[in-house]
């Protein structure tokens, strides 16, 4: 366990589409990050993936079947917001795991517990945001779970607690464990995902491993002494993913040859050019911004 | 798996026993403070005031004590045997008032005779008769509707943002679904049987119970124990799909069920507005359990309270069982449809 493979997985409510012909495959033991703007539909794809919600069309398989009730001995769940039973102690939650999952541990439950300093003997409802959240995270990572699904799993947590569940995941998926998680934070979803996919309006819009997707992908920047530069075939280069014009400043998304489109630019009339490296949150905003009235757009789908 | 419906389980009969424990104690506290001065003692004492009264003390061989109380003006003769701790027999004889049939009539563990002959009335009250068991189930009947009540809505309490925990759980949901009815069921029964020991406990306190076992008593414990589950079913199937404001449909269900089994019952009129109102609201009744949870009694052979019909009993059991199946299985199919 696990390779997810999400085929063409649509989910209406009403009219409006919450995700719509999603094709997706997670390689086992991966740490897969998704990641959108809010109401992207992450949260939706997760639930159709755990049956929370019933596809309208598509198909999600583990290892090559359909998802059956007793796969959920090993695939844990934190989902984005607390649904821990807030007139239970922690106590009584991880009995409650305890007696429904037969992996669960209940000395790990405790052992993590006590790192996010929560104290097992408390309701939930006295508990904070983050203090939930963390409590969720532990519930799940005391399963010795072969696929976590984890939504938001930082959210609301101290920078302090951020980082002993990004350490957690990573060890994990030293384990073997196939991890898939979403987060607003970029610089985690950087530093923890080998592979990640871009999520907007319920479409993948980017997808692949992360060093891919930075190493392929540079930004050119140029400034032309006025207003009245010329594109020139640039917008019609397969090489140019999308181009941002503000002014005198002109921005190249490239997926390949950076330098020869930096040539190119000067040759347009550019007086200064640069090639800049893209990090994951350029990558995202390049994917997901919606272009501004200057700006000349290219299809990502083109490259 | 169901770990989290035991908990609820426990707490609601937690909170009853709680209830039950200061139920216990006011009626230590009653027993004590009218010891000597119960209905019975307040009669004698009215008795008494009255000038023409003659009042007479004497000892029965056994050493019960006897009480005559003799007014020859009101041509009234009370006698009183007090046995304690196991009650009072008290025979009133006074001249007919011109009812001349004969009345048998229990309240609990109090029976009253009515003999009538042509000149006198004989009343006869013994304060500790036989309670037919039936009485302690339609009591526990009463109190397993209330917790019923509060536990009618398993499936929209975990719909209500703990779904992503149910739903993620190594199970099937129909296998789910059907264990928390199970749990809630044994939670049912629970109380019932919690509420006829307290019920015991109290009787107790003040006279020495004891039991009755009529020929309907087995169908009456039947009907009253199906009676709270049927229920519990109906509101499990009303609530299941949904994921808020159910608790306004626990609370509005009694009132709506008992208005519905009232119209169903009576005739406003004979006009054939009323007519069809009265027809429709017979239909919707049929399948509303607290239709079948009259308990209308007379006395049976023994002196016990029981339904009058065990044929009527034995039909109310055959349709609550379907009802509570029919409820149960529309609650296992929609939770099976719900979505976080």
């Amino acid at each position: 366990m696990s390779t997810v493979s999400i085929e063409r997985l649509r989910k209406v409510y009403g009219p409006f589409v919450a995700v719509d012909d999603l094709t997706l495959t997670i390689p086992s033991g991966t740490v897969f990050g998704l990641i959108g703007p809010n109401g992207a539909g992450k949260t939706t794809t997760f639930k159709c993936m755990l049956d929370l919600a019933r596809p309208t069309a598509g198909t999600v398989r583990y290892d090559g079947v359909p998802l059956q009730p007793q796969a959920f001995e090993t695939i844990a769940y934190v989902p984005e917001r607390s649904v821990l039973y807030d007139w239970m102690t922690v106590a009584e939650h991880i009995e409650m795991q305890r007696r429904t999952y037969k992996a669960f541990s209940p000395a790990r439950a405790l052992e993590l517990l006590e790192e996010f300093q929560i104290d097992p003997k408390k309701r939930a409802r006295s508990l904070s945001k983050g203090m939930r959240t963390a409590t969720m995270v532990a519930l799940a990572f005391a399963r010795e779970a072969s696929l976590l699904i984890l939504d938001e799993p930082t959210s609301g947590l101290d920078p302090i607690n951020q980082r002993s569940v990004l350490n957690l995941m990573i060890n994990e998926a030293a384990r073997g464990t196939t991890i898939v998680f979403s987060s607003h934070q970029i610089g985690q979803v950087e530093r923890a995902a080998e592979r990640i996919a871009i999520i907007d309006r319920g479409r993948i819009v980017l997808e692949g491993e992360v060093d891919d997707l930075k190493a392929g992908r540079k930004i050119i920047e140029g400034i032309f002494p006025d207003e009245s530069w010329s594109l020139d075939g640039l917008d019609s280069d397969r090489r140019v993913a999308r181009i941002d014009r503000n002014g005198r400043i002109v921005r190249l998304l490239s997926t390949d040859a950076a330098g020869d489109l930096a040539a190119r630019m000067e040759s347009l009339g550019a007086v200064a050019v640069r090639i800049v490296d893209l990090n994951l949150e350029d990558i995202f905003l390049y994917a997901v911004s919606p272009a501004n009235e200057t700006a000349v757009v290219v299809e990502e789908t083109r490259s | 798996m169901t770990y989290v419906e035991w908990l609820r389980i426990r707490n609601l009969l937690r909170i009853t026993a709680i209830v039950f424990a200061a139920l216990i104690l006011l009626a230590i506290v009653l027993r004590l403070a009218f010891v000597h001065n119960g209905p019975y003692e307040a009669m004698v004492s009215h008795a008494m005031s009255d000038p023409n009264t003659k009042v007479t003390h004497t000892t029965l061989p056994d050493g019960t004590p006897r009480t005559i109380l003799d007014n020859p003006v009101d041509k009234t003769h009370i006698i009183i045997d007090d046995h304690g701790y196991a009650g009072k027999r008290i025979v009133i004889t006074e001249p007919a008032h011109g009812h001349d049939t004969n009345d048998r009539e229990q309240v609990g563990s109090v029976h009253v005779d009515e003999t009538h002959s042509s000149r006198s009335v004989t009343t006869t009250i013994d304060t500790n008769g036989t309670t037919d068991f039936s009485t302690y189930a339609g009591i526990a009947c009463f109190i397993s509707l209330i917790l019923a009540t509060i536990l009618g809505a398993p499936f929209a309490r975990e719909a209500d943002g703990h779904l992503e925990i149910t739903l993620t759980k190594p199970v099937s949901r129909e296998r789910f679904a059907l264990a928390i009815l199970g749990v809630d069921a044994l939670g049912i029964v629970a109380g019932w049987a919690l509420t006829i020991i307290v019920a015991i406990i109290i009787e107790s306190i003040f006279e020495i119970p004891r039991f009755g076992w009529g020929p309907n008593t087995a169908l009456f414990l039947a009907s009253a124990l199906l009676l709270p589950l049927a229920w519990y079913a109906l509101l499990v199937a009303l609530t299941s799909s949904m994921k808020r404001g159910y608790g306004a449909v626990q609370g509005l269900a009694w009132p709506v069920a008992l208005v519905i089994t009232a119209l169903a019952s009576i005739r406003l009129s004979d006009t054939p507005l009323a007519q069809a109102i009265h027809n429709l609201f017979w239909v919707i009744s049929r399948i509303d359990p607290l239709t079948y949870g009259s308990f209308k009694g007379s006395v049976s052979a023994n002196g016990g309270t029981v339904m009058t019909h065990s044929s009527d009993l034995a039909a109310r059991i055959v349709i609550l069982t379907v009802l509570m199946i029919v409820y149960g299985a529309l609650a296992v199919m929609q939770w099976r449809r719900v979505e976080a």
